[in-house]
């Protein structure tokens, strides 16, 4: 089956390829597409094209830039979909959020301490880069059940810095 | 004029100089830190050479190592952009004493501007109207809360040592001072290596109103009009414009008097800005000078013709200014947007990487400075922009309509921008109309975000989505366009 369920910004989209077809949202556009190079392809959609460049990353994301936009985006079959799904809510049972610098940095100040609630969208901490105080937030509501770095100290992308329950 | 010319500093303002440099027949020499090394600035200039590593401190705020490279290289005179050493009295002199001409106003002139209290007072007493607020740093937490008590909350504390934004916390009342002290300290003290902080009162909804000053050094002064700047988040400009369109003719007499003023009672020479804060009423009141080229000259370039920066060297060289004030007339309108790496869905954090692909826009009156370009790398040590765009047009309506389109061109894979949330700006009836202030961003930060979110309406989202699926389902071809055969036009061939 060439159904997929495409992941965009946290959006679900579930799109069907079908010969030089899309369709999505009842909707069906036709497509050519042109690779320039291993990265960069001109994607026609009805008769519009688009400048694409593309790239894998980690954790099987895509980089898909246009124009002035980027995203990250995960493509699965429905059925990897599932499998995705099920491992995530047994990953939820035991609650537990960690969140990761989004940036390398230096870590200025923490605002919460471990044991402490914090509502989704509050700060927990402050992150310093590119000359500028960055405020990170906590994702969801909770209490903080563990702090894996200390202030002062600079960390790069993808560190752990806290974890909430 | 000079023969060599060595620029301490890096990115678009560094390319900008060796431009004009190029234009005046005098060589130029790069100098770059190790996160430079695929910036644009090193293959542009004649000659380049790496002063250390990626941390300011080691690299382009190294007086000592800047000025013993100067004197090696033989280099006559130093431009030192925006930012880093552009406004530090004590590199100036140092300069003054080693006899190498630093492309900019003499370290008197930085030193009493630079301390922006001291600045405050100078202007004062000279009866340019100031922010209500403190005269003095504030010395304690206790000595701040009184001082706000009396200038009246919203407040706002800045840094002494410097602007441009670093070290500046807005405070709604007491029991929100303490810990906006204390960020606006650190901050300040790490961007200007002095941690005093003053309080001014904070308007609600002002015009940041700046005027282009340029003197040289036989007395001669002129202003190039005024530059709007109320497009800020976090007192970070992100949209400039030239001229303002709530400027009427006898205020801009009035305000471009006043910054002249401002400029012959610090004995200026050099291009400056003053920059006001402009109320409903059209009254104004001194913020600070920056004593270098802005980020946003070239709106004033636009519109006047003047090449600021190739005004500059020839000031410091010791010419005379190219023209007379009679000679300047404001010429349609311009806008310059910063093209930033930074996250707007997530909270502008800075986004940093490599650049994997770029192309800029190009067209009639479009203008891109830029500082990066492809496999360049945007560094978290420094700060996130990448370009300025800027369009000029015979009036605003106009260079709305183009800045939009230019903005539609740019291309930028590796890092995320702002691209977007600029052109949701550009499409608001508050930018539009002219009536936005200081505050317009932040106040409707949600409503700009959701537009941009959407690319105002483009939805690329969806695009990139479906891009994705074929990517996935095995259908690319692997080097011949797969033509389908369903295409009405297929069969037919224009000539």
């Amino acid at each position: 089956m060439n159904e997929f369920i495409i992941s965009v910004n946290d959006l679900k989209k579930k799109i069907k390829v079908e010969g030089n077809y899309l369709l999505f949202n009842d909707k069906k556009f036709n497509f050519e597409l042109q690779p320039l190079n291993s990265n960069l392809f001109l994607f026609k959609l009805g008769d519009k094209f688009y400048e694409v460049y593309t790239k894998s990353l980690s954790e099987g994301k895509l980089l898909v830039a246009m124009k002035g936009r980027q995203f990250e985006v995960i493509v699965r079959t429905e059925l990897q979909e599932k499998a995705a799904m099920m491992m995530e809510s047994a990953g939820h049972s035991n609650h537990h959020v960690e969140i990761k610098s989004p940036m390398p940095g230096l870590i200025l100040k923490f605002k919460k301490k471990i044991g402490e609630e914090v509502e989704a969208g509050e700060p927990v901490l402050i992150l310093e880069a590119m000359k500028m105080e960055n405020e990170l937030r906590s994702p969801a509501k909770g209490k903080i059940k563990e702090i894996f770095v200390k202030e002062g100290i600079a960390v790069e992308k993808g560190v752990t810095l806290f974890m909430i329950e | 004029m000079f023969k060599k010319i060595l620029i301490a500093n890096r990115g678009e303002i560094a390319v900008r100089v060796i431009r004009a440099c190029r234009e005046l027949g005098i060589k130029t020499a790069a100098v770059y830190s190790e996160a430079d090394r695929t910036s644009l600035h090193i293959r542009l200039a004649d000659e380049a050479y790496s002063i250390g590593p990626a941390q300011s401190s080691q690299s382009y705020l190294d007086k000592e190592k800047i000025i013993l490279l100067a004197k090696e290289i033989e280099a006559d005179a130093i431009h030192p952009g925006y930012g880093f050493l552009s406004e530090n009295p004590e590199f100036i002199k140092m300069l003054e004493d080693e006899k190498i001409t630093f492309i900019g106003p003499s370290s008197k002139s930085a030193a009493m501007m630079g301390n922006k209290i001291a600045a405050r007072n100078l202007m004062r007493e000279n009866g340019i109207p100031i922010v209500p607020g403190t005269l003095k740093p504030v010395s304690s937490e206790k000595e701040g809360k009184k001082s706000a008590e009396e200038i009246g909350y919203p407040v706002i504390l800045k840094a002494g040592g410097g602007g441009g934004g670093k070290g500046m916390k807005k405070v709604f009342s007491e029991k929100d001072f303490l810990p906006a002290f204390e960020s606006a300290s650190r901050e300040a003290l790490s961007a200007f290596g002095n941690p005093e902080i003053y309080i001014e009162k904070f308007f609600v909804s002002p015009k940041h109103i700046e005027v282009q000053v340029i003197a040289d050094k036989h007395g001669n002064y002129a202003h190039l009009f005024e530059r709007e700047c109320s497009a800020q988040r976090r007192y970070q400009k992100i949209i400039e414009e030239a001229p303002s369109s709530s400027v009427d003719g006898k205020t801009r007499t009035k305000i471009t008097e006043a910054a002249v003023f401002a400029a012959k009672a610090c004995l200026y020479y050099n291009a400056g800005t003053i920059e006001f804060l402009m109320d409903k009423d059209k009254k104004f009141y001194f913020l600070e000078m920056n004593t270098r080229i802005q980020v946003e000259h070239p709106v004033t370039e636009m519109i006047t013709g003047i090449d600021l920066v190739k005004e500059q060297i020839s000031i410091a060289a010791g010419n005379r200014l190219s023209f007379a004030q009679d000679d300047l007339k404001i010429n349609g309108h311009a806008i310059e947007c910063r093209i930033c790496a930074e996250d707007f869905l997530n909270n502008f954090l800075p986004s940093a990487g490599e650049i994997y692909y770029y192309r800029e826009p190009s067209g009639k009156d479009i203008r891109v400075d830029s500082g990066f370009n492809l496999h360049s790398i945007i560094s978290i040590n420094y700060d996130s922009l990448i370009a300025k765009q800027i369009c000029h047009a015979p009036d605003r309506g106009n260079a709305i309509k183009k800045t939009a389109a230019a903005l539609s061109e740019f291309l930028v894979a590796g890092v995320i921008t702002n691209i977007p949330f600029l052109v949701s700006i550009l499409n608001h009836n508050l930018f539009t109309s002219g009536s936005y202030d200081i505050n317009f961003i932040e106040k409707h930060i949600s409503e700009l975000n959701e537009q941009a979110a959407a690319d105002s309406g483009e939805n690329l989202d969806e695009v990139a989505a479906l891009f994705a699926a074929v990517m996935k389902s095995g259908s690319v071809p692997k080097n011949k366009i797969k033509t389908p055969k369903n295409n009405r036009w297929s069969d037919l061939i224009y000539e």
